[in-house]
């Protein structure tokens, strides 16, 4: 029971954060040049049907926290507003929503590479401290940490898509195949699922490796070695275990840098997804969608945290049985 | 601070090292500006390339009849080699060729990087030519690491560039650390509801990703190379304040807090003379940290086109021109970013040795 | 003879230069006998014991001397040797038993492990053993502790536990590193009562490293005085307490006598 009064916690603490985002993506219409009916309408702010409609869901007229509270309820009940730029009249809810899906794809691509990197070398790195494959993987991680992303994907596109012509150089599949197949898509998502994850590679590496080192000192360690463990044993099992359980809340930490990268990842390679959409969106002036885009990235780090922790707590004992 | 530790970090030196290299090269170029010395080409001046016809068999649509061949000489050579690029000789024929074709209705807004197809037809066969200008010149003895599509050179380029994408980043890290300070300060130092309050804010602000918000702010105050330095300042001082509350709270508990009131100081004399003092440390690893990241955010600003605009030259919007031309000038992609990576890299590689340097129990993750 | 640590030294290889933690200790420990090793914080009387275990990791090492476990000189065995050696013929209790369980594991896996490995058993027969010797500390409730986590118990069950897990093997020496130092006065002597009865019961040797006189005079025979890497004193435990050879022990005795009156 515990388990699930923990959660419920959680999800409380959630909420005045999303309402804070929520502010901040409100505040936007004040903020931008113009009135603020222009800057949800656009254009068609001369209409006075359109007018009259902004009127009725927002109340411009009303005191400001009306204005705040209605726009929060239609957001909440899905109504995001209009584009005005990007495909003018279009609802923004239909704009985003098939961006979603390949942004998340994306990220937790990045992710799951990352992990497959960073949790071997971490390991090995802090096992064997101070050895040449230490110092060649921290000067690694250091390169990956200062790597400008969108570089790096103009540099993998030159090598591999036009020099060498393995791999395409944007996009989600090949518009010209009538049925594209997994491994076709695969092929499309290497080069931005790797920069992605990149930065994370590097970041990650270096704490499993702080991690580790830490955990070795640990008494725990040394009685599993009185006990006559083998050595394999005593990094793979008792250790590696100790090791891993704060990455899942490293992990959630690093949702909004990895969105943050996804958005210059997406616009280098032509990955269809909320990255992409928010830089035309810039181009485009068009405010609601990036008001839109704010309260999304922002509810869907939000999650991620929350998922972070109650895989968290669901792993470690000492919160599981407490 | 253990100086002793800090020299004998390699990495660290490497980094001190390449960025005195660097500022000293950007400092060389005002020796330009005001001795008249030119050590360097001017960034701006356009280094012409050659010039190529390429004629070709070809089947037009349509096409337009080029008159008194004689006085092209290199395009009558490059008839006799179809299939051949035939270098122009004479600038003269070149510029009397553009002149013409814009006559003829072909106009010519952007550099000259571009194809012109002109048909040209003798003996009942039809030719195609094309105009191939390259202004993207490869790396050569003159030019190291080649001209970009205007023509400029770009190793100087890169190095006039390099005056803003070494200099700006100090903006943001001082409106961040200002704000930074000051709330975490307050937050450490009072605690209670005003720092419940703080971190919820910091809470909500670290989670929206770093650059939607940034480049939502650039749509609504525009674009530009010092609004950006500022918005990047804005938007980053969750991370410090922490630092800087978690220090003051570690200080409390120390009780440099209690000690400082018995001599009857003021708050404000507390938080600035006795308490932030000794949280300097890891405010200046964090500081040296967020410097490289605010370069990394703010060429990926003039990348996208919303920081430095052109003709301003930073790193970033050098990339720009490079991910256009990516197929056909590899080298005006790869020297920025270069650049780039090794000037952040350099930054971490100090702030890390820093960090050890002050205070090696600091492990700790930004 | 079952033990004979001839001239053993541990020094330890930092930046500020050598220290030289363990600096010729030599002493014997006989079949069934128990050996209190005792002195102040920092005389390397830890150090002492992790080297005999070759537990002893960097900076530190083992720089020289001979440890004879049933004739057979310890130092020179291979890892896989001192592998098996370790928790089947030589196992260790620790002092802290709050940091010195795996947090990740529950008691009855931990235990049952150095029964698998050590003695071969399949999983089930290993928990039920470790049943069987959480029940010999006395544990009530025994079934239920298999499954609780490490810090779901109090100090003096954890240390219970943890002298489970020493014995479950059946070794031949239990070297003790301040049993009971991080528990409860009152827990203290609760665990030493157990201990006294296992000793007796197990017929093992035991090497109990400590600061406490109170609980040498309680379990040992014979007792070790270290300082500051060497062993100054060593004999019969009534025969050192009350005729202390050097100054040092008088001192510490001294020191004892005027806190609790007195020692036995």
């Amino acid at each position: 029971m515990s388990v699930l009064n923990y959660v419920l916690r959680r999800i409380l603490v959630m909420i005045p954060l999303v309402l804070g985002i929520s502010l901040i993506a409100f505040s936007i219409i004040y903020l931008a040049p113009g009135s603020p009916a222009a800057t949800l309408l656009g254009p068609k702010a001369l209409d006075p049907e359109a007018l009259a409609r902004v009127n009725a869901n927002l109340g411009l007229d009303k005191p400001i926290y009306v204005q705040y509270y209605k726009w929060l309820l239609s957001t909440a009940r899905g109504d995001l507003g209009i584009s005005i730029g990007i495909i003018p009249s279009k609802p923004v809810g239909e704009l985003i929503k098939g961006r979603i899906l390949p942004t998340l794809e994306l990220t937790l691509s990045a992710i799951i590479l990352a992990l497959l990197v960073a949790i071997p070398i971490g390991v090995v790195s802090a096992v064997r401290q101070y050895s040449a494959f230490d110092h060649i993987a921290t000067i690694g991680a250091f390169a990956g940490i200062s790597l400008p992303n969108f570089w790096l994907a103009l540099m993998l596109i030159l090598v591999f898509s036009v020099e060498l012509g393995w791999l395409p150089s944007s996009g989600l599949i090949d518009p010209r195949i009538t049925s594209p197949t997994i491994f076709d898509y695969l092929r499309h998502l290497l080069i931005p699922a790797f920069v992605l994850g990149t930065a994370s590679m590097a970041g990650l590496t270096r704490f499993v490796r702080a991690s580790m080192l830490d955990v070795l000192r640990q008494d725990y360690i040394t009685t599993a070695r009185a006990k006559g463990l083998s050595e394999r044993k005593v990094i793979y099992k008792h250790a590696l275990r100790n090791a891993l359980l704060p990455l899942v809340t490293i992990l959630g930490m690093s949702l909004p840098g990895l969105l943050s990268g996804a958005v210059l990842v997406e616009t280098v390679t032509g990955w269809p997804g909320m990255g992409r959409l928010a830089v035309n969106a810039v181009f485009a002036r068009d405010y609601p969608v990036m008001m839109a885009l704010i309260m999304i990235f922002g509810v869907l780090v939000i999650i991620g945290n929350l998922i972070a922790d109650i895989v968290y707590s669901y792993v470690d004992p000492r919160i599981r049985y407490e | 601070m253990r100086w002793k530790a800090f020299k004998k970090n390699k990495r660290a030196l490497f980094g001190l090292g390449v960025l005195a290299v660097m500022y000293a090269l950007a400092g060389f170029t005002f020796i330009n500006t005001f001795a008249d010395y030119h050590w360097l080409p001017d960034p701006n001046d356009v280094h012409t390339g050659e010039k190529f016809y390429l004629v070709q068999k070809a089947s037009p649509l349509s096409y337009a009849t080029l008159e008194r061949l004689m006085d092209y000489p290199s395009l009558q050579e490059a008839i006799k080699k179809p299939g051949r690029k035939v270098p122009i000789k004479n600038r003269g024929e070149f510029i009397k060729l553009v002149t013409t074709l814009r006559k003829m209705g072909y106009d010519d807004e952007e550099p000259l990087d571009i194809y012109r197809k002109v048909y040209y037809i003798q003996h009942e066969e039809i030719y195609r030519v094309s105009l191939i200008s390259v202004e993207n010149q490869p790396p050569s003895i003159k030019h190291p690491f080649g001209t970009d599509d205007f023509g400029r050179d770009v190793l100087s380029r890169l190095i006039y560039a390099s005056r803003i994408s070494l200099s700006v980043g100090f903006v943001a890290v001082g409106i961040a650390l200002a704000i930074g300070i000051f709330l975490g300060a307050i937050s450490g130092y009072y605690g209670g509801i005003v720092d419940q309050i703080i971190m919820r804010i910091v809470d909500i602000w670290i989670s929206i990703p770093g650059l939607v918000l940034l480049i939502t702010m650039v749509a609504v105050f525009g674009p530009g190379l010092f609004k950006a330095m500022v918005l990047i300042g804005i938007l980053s001082w969750a991370g410090t304040a922490r630092i800087v509350r978690g220090q003051f709270l570690s200080l409390r508990e120390q009780g440099f807090v209690e000690a400082a009131r018995a001599t009857g100081a003021r708050d404000w004399k507390i938080i600035f003379k006795h308490l932030l003092p000794n949280a300097m440390a890891p405010i200046i690893v964090d500081a040296t940290l967020f410097l490289a990241g605010a370069i990394l955010l703010e060429a990926g600003l003039s990348f996208l086109g919303l920081g430095a605009q052109p003709p301003t030259a930073s790193w970033g919007n050098m990339l720009t021109d490079g991910q256009k031309y990516l197929r056909t000038a590899w080298w005006i992609a790869i020297y920025p970013g270069l650049a780039i990576f090794i000037t952040v890299l350099s930054f971490n590689f100090i702030g890390d040795g820093l960090r050890d340097a002050l205070d090696p129990r600091l492990r700790g993750v930004r | 003879m079952l033990l004979q640590v001839k001239d053993l030294r541990s020094h330890f290889f930092t930046e500020e230069g050598v220290v030289k933690a363990v600096d010729g200790v030599s002493f014997d420990l006989a079949e069934g006998e128990t050996l209190g090793i005792v002195g102040e914080t920092g005389c390397g009387k830890t150090v002492a014991a992790l080297s005999i275990m070759r537990l002893l990791s960097s900076p530190g090492r083992i720089v020289g001397g001979e440890v004879l476990f049933k004739g057979e000189d310890l130092l020179k065995k291979s890892d896989d040797e001192m592998r098996r050696i370790r928790g089947g013929e030589i196992s260790m209790v620790f002092q802290d038993p709050a940091t010195s369980f795996n947090p990740v594991f529950n008691i009855g896996d931990q235990i049952a492990e150095i029964l698998q490995v050590q003695m071969g058993l399949g999983k089930r027969k290993a928990r039920k053993k470790a049943r069987d010797m959480l029940e010999l500390v006395k544990i009530p409730k025994a079934g239920e502790m298999l499954h609780q986590y490490p810090h779901e118990l109090s100090g003096g069950m954890r240390q219970r536990a943890m002298i489970a897990m020493a014995l479950a093997c059946k070794p031949d020496l239990v070297i003790a590193d301040e049993p009971t130092t991080a528990l409860d006065v009152t827990i203290q002597a609760q665990i030493l009562e157990i201990l006294k009865e296992l000793i007796r019961d197990f017929h093992v040797s035991v090497l109990l490293i400590t600061h406490n006189l109170g609980v040498v005079a309680e379990i040992c025979d014979r007792v070790a005085v270290m300082r500051r890497g060497k062993i100054i004193e060593q004999g019969d435990v009534k025969q050192v307490f009350n005729k202390p050879k050097s100054e040092y022990t008088r001192d510490l005795l001294d020191v004892v006598r005027a806190l609790y009156g007195g020692v036995e």
